[in-house]
């Protein structure tokens, strides 16, 4: 890259780089080439820094105009509006139909971890500071790491983190604690306290029912949790996405030449020597 | 979002809450309190959580303690620190272990950036519309001003009052929360109405007559729904169970009565619930070697369950099981088929009360649909209330409170079309930040890799072009 870089520079007339040139001219073109390239990175550098502060400036005053002019709050008020959140949205909500919510949830998975696997694979392969010999590696695995996360997110959304599936497992594992008698006996030891005497069957069930239904959602939280979210998503996934990575920079690369890579710039990791000190060697 | 803008929502809706009631109205309204319930939901839930096991009920302190953030932090933990050991220690993989050990530090990277994008765009956002479907933003669909959430009062009456302390906090608070349920209550009654507060709209607005009938008609809806779903149970009752449990009684008259009052007296003469157990799992175990009735450890099993009753709820139900409508109860028949008769009549009889329970819901919603107001209905209640108690009988929707039923009911809609505004807009919104956060994460992973693992990066240092160059020159041409 750097190589390119020196090279990019030769047609300018003031530099002379012919093998034969005597030590002077050479040193002087030396310093020429070091100052120009300062000069230019410097310009550049500031250039890069007045279009980063004019786009900061420019995000803040809209953050700061839309803040004033509440433009949040009307856009969501706009959204709750729409044809879509009131003929769609709120009659299937208000129903809790699952094969919506369902569909909500799967379109969800797809748009987020769909866009996101196609920004991060595109802009890993186009950033310069990554190392290039790594560049493709960190592109394939976000490559697919992106596709298997859709594949297990949605076999977990029907399987482990399905509501009707953590209801069996609530009922097969807690059931017991809920049963006719069991709630029964509750029912008898909690009129035995002072403060809930006057209690009436109703009002027992009720609160039992709530009670039930919070714990079924807690312990559906805490199932995704272990066996989707940490399990799942962070230990089988990166756990296959690796070795797939390899079959998917090969897949990147089956149309592309070998990578001519400079000596220089090859990958050099080793853990007792840097990389620029090898250089120099 | 900013208090002050509420404030105006806090204070207009207990200016209508003070409206004088006029002297009949009270007094209807006393008699209709003497109906609401005795015990409130929060106290019961806090008593049942007392005799859930160890676990529910660190299950259910979780579910009390884990914040959005904490969630998202433990997500974080996740990809941050247990995906690169599966990306870094892969032995399947093929690719060197440096360009490994590059890619794996990715993840905490992009960990910590989305603790930093979520916790600083998503947990806002949320609360934000949280703040907005209380100080009246949005139309009726999403709007909670008649039922604010604690939270948003507890939060605007500080901004109100800052002096005041956490008990004051607490008192101003339970009463600000009674007196509105009270007048939303109140003003169901009295005017079949349900007002509505929106931002920076001084006066409160009146629910739409058509959408507030349509609330009435799917409040009833639902009573019906119940009382429809429990007749078909009745109807579809397999009463087998029922008749071999009545025919036992009946066929194992003195057994059974034998073996309960052992029971009882067990019971009676110690105050040791642990003894009482044992001595029941003693029992059923010695039933079970000597191969007695399946029935006989059944029954055994019903008593055992109520272990958490305590001494006191091991004798109610031995005694029940003797009454006239067990053991008692069956004893003077003389063949299985009578038995049958006799358990098929009794549910002849719960089906045509829950019949009867139905014609009225179905006349309650004729009424709706004639425009009658909730105070009519209240009192069509009433009447069949008095109606059953006239006849020596319970009518079965005589605890059902028909303005609160239809609360539960808006607040239970609203809060439904709150939480699809909640999920499509925070979807647009993560789709929005996608582009931000993965731009984030491309700009400082490799400056993160170049500063903090020089060596694993391969960082080209600033010497290096001159580097490159003198060794160039020496070599006499660039490469």
């Amino acid at each position: 890259m750097t190589v390119s870089a020196v090279n990019s520079l030769q047609p300018n007339k003031n530099i002379n780089f012919k093998a034969n040139s005597n030590q002077a001219n050479d040193k002087n073109a030396q310093t020429q080439v070091v100052s120009l390239r300062s000069s230019q990175s410097k310009s550049s550098k500031a250039k890069e820094a007045a279009v980063d502060l004019a786009t900061f400036a420019a995000a803040g005053a809209i953050g700061i105009m839309g803040y004033k002019g509440q433009w949040l709050q009307k856009g969501i008020k706009w959204l709750s509006n729409t044809k879509f959140m009131n003929k769609k949205v709120f009659p299937n909500y208000e129903i809790d139909n699952a094969k919506f919510m369902s569909l909500i949830g799967v379109t969800s998975i797809v748009l987020k971890d769909g866009l996101g696997c196609f920004l991060y694979v595109k802009q890993s392969l186009s950033n310069d500071k990554i190392p290039e010999d790594k560049r493709k590696f960190v592109a394939a695995l976000d490559l697919s790491n992106g596709g298997l996360m859709i594949i297990m997110q949605l076999l977990m959304f029907f399987t482990i983190s399905n509501k009707t599936v953590q209801q069996k497992m609530f009922n097969k594992l807690f059931g017991k604690n809920f049963t006719r008698s069991a709630n029964k006996a509750l029912k008898l030891k909690l009129k035995n306290i002072e403060e809930l005497k006057g209690m009436t069957g109703k009002e027992f069930y009720k609160a039992r029912e709530k009670d039930k239904k919070g714990l079924m959602g807690a312990f559906g939280y805490l199932t995704s949790l272990a066996a989707a979210t940490l399990l799942a998503k962070r230990v089988i996934v990166p756990f296959i996405a690796t070795p797939l990575a390899d079959k998917t920079q090969a897949w990147m690369n089956r149309n592309s030449k070998p990578p001519v890579t400079h000596k220089d710039t090859k990958n050099t990791y080793d853990k007792t020597t840097p990389a620029a000190q090898k250089v120099n060697k | 979002m900013k208090v002050d803008s509420t404030n105006t929502n806090i204070l207009s809706a207990t200016s209508f809450q003070n409206k004088p009631l006029n002297k009949s109205f009270k007094m209807r309204q006393i008699q209709n309190y003497t109906f609401t319930g005795n015990v409130s939901q929060e106290v019961l839930a806090k008593e049942i959580n007392k005799f859930n096991t160890p676990f529910l009920k660190g299950v259910n302190k979780l579910r009390n303690n884990i914040s959005e953030f904490q969630d998202i932090c433990i997500n974080a933990l996740g990809t941050g620190l247990l995906a690169p050991l599966f990306i870094k220690y892969n032995f399947l993989s093929k690719t060197d272990e440096d360009t490994r050990t590059y890619s794996a530090w990715r993840q905490p990277v992009s960990a910590v950036l989305a603790v930093a994008t979520q916790g600083v765009i998503t947990i806002p956002f949320v609360k934000l519309v949280n703040s907005m479907t209380n100080s009246g933003w949005f139309n009726e669909k999403c709007n909670l001003s008649p039922f604010k959430e604690e939270k948003y009062v507890r939060k605007t009456l500080k901004k109100l009052n800052p002096n005041i302390n956490k008990k004051q906090l607490d008192i101003k608070v339970a009463d600000y929360m009674d007196n509105m349920k009270k007048t939303l209550l109140d003003n169901l009654r009295q005017e079949n109405k349900i007002y509505y507060t929106y931002h920076n709209e001084p006066v409160a607005k009146v629910m739409d007559s058509k959408k507030y009938k349509e609330l009435l008609v799917k409040t009833i809806d639902d009573i019906l729904k119940e009382e429809t779903e429990e007749l078909n149970r009745c109807k579809g009752e397999k009463i087998t169970n029922r008749v071999n449990r009545s025919d036992f009684y009946r066929t194992h008259y003195e057994k059974c009565k034998n073996l309960f009052k052992q029971i009882e007296d067990k019971i009676n003469n110690t105050n040791d619930v642990k003894s009482i157990d044992k001595y029941l799992k003693n029992l059923y175990k010695q039933l079970k070697s000597k191969k007695a009735d399946s029935q006989f450890l059944e029954i055994i099993k019903e008593i055992q369950a109520y272990k958490i009753a305590g001494k006191e709820g091991y004798l109610e139900k031995v005694r029940k099981i003797q009454d006239n409508k067990h053991l008692n109860g069956y004893r003077n028949l003389t063949s299985k088929e009578e038995v049958h008769v006799k358990v098929l009549a009794n549910l002849q009889s719960r089906i045509k009360d829950q019949e009867e329970t139905i014609k009225f819901i179905e006349d309650v919603k004729a009424a709706i649909e004639q425009n009658k107001s909730v105070h009519d209905i209240e009192e069509m209640f009433t009447q069949k209330v008095k109606e059953y108690k006239s006849k020596g009988q319970i009518f079965k929707l005589e605890d059902k409170i028909f303005a609160e039923e239809v609360v539960n009911k808006l607040k239970a809609l609203t809060k439904s079309h709150i939480d699809g505004v909640k999920r499509i807009s925070t979807l647009l919104v993560a789709l929005a930040m996608l582009p931000v956060s993965c731009s984030l994460l491309n700009w400082l992973y490799p400056r993160f890799m170049d500063a903090v693992f020089p060596k694993l990066s391969s960082k080209k240092h600033d010497n290096e072009a001159k580097n490159l160059i003198d060794k160039a020159n020496k070599n006499g041409e660039v490469k």
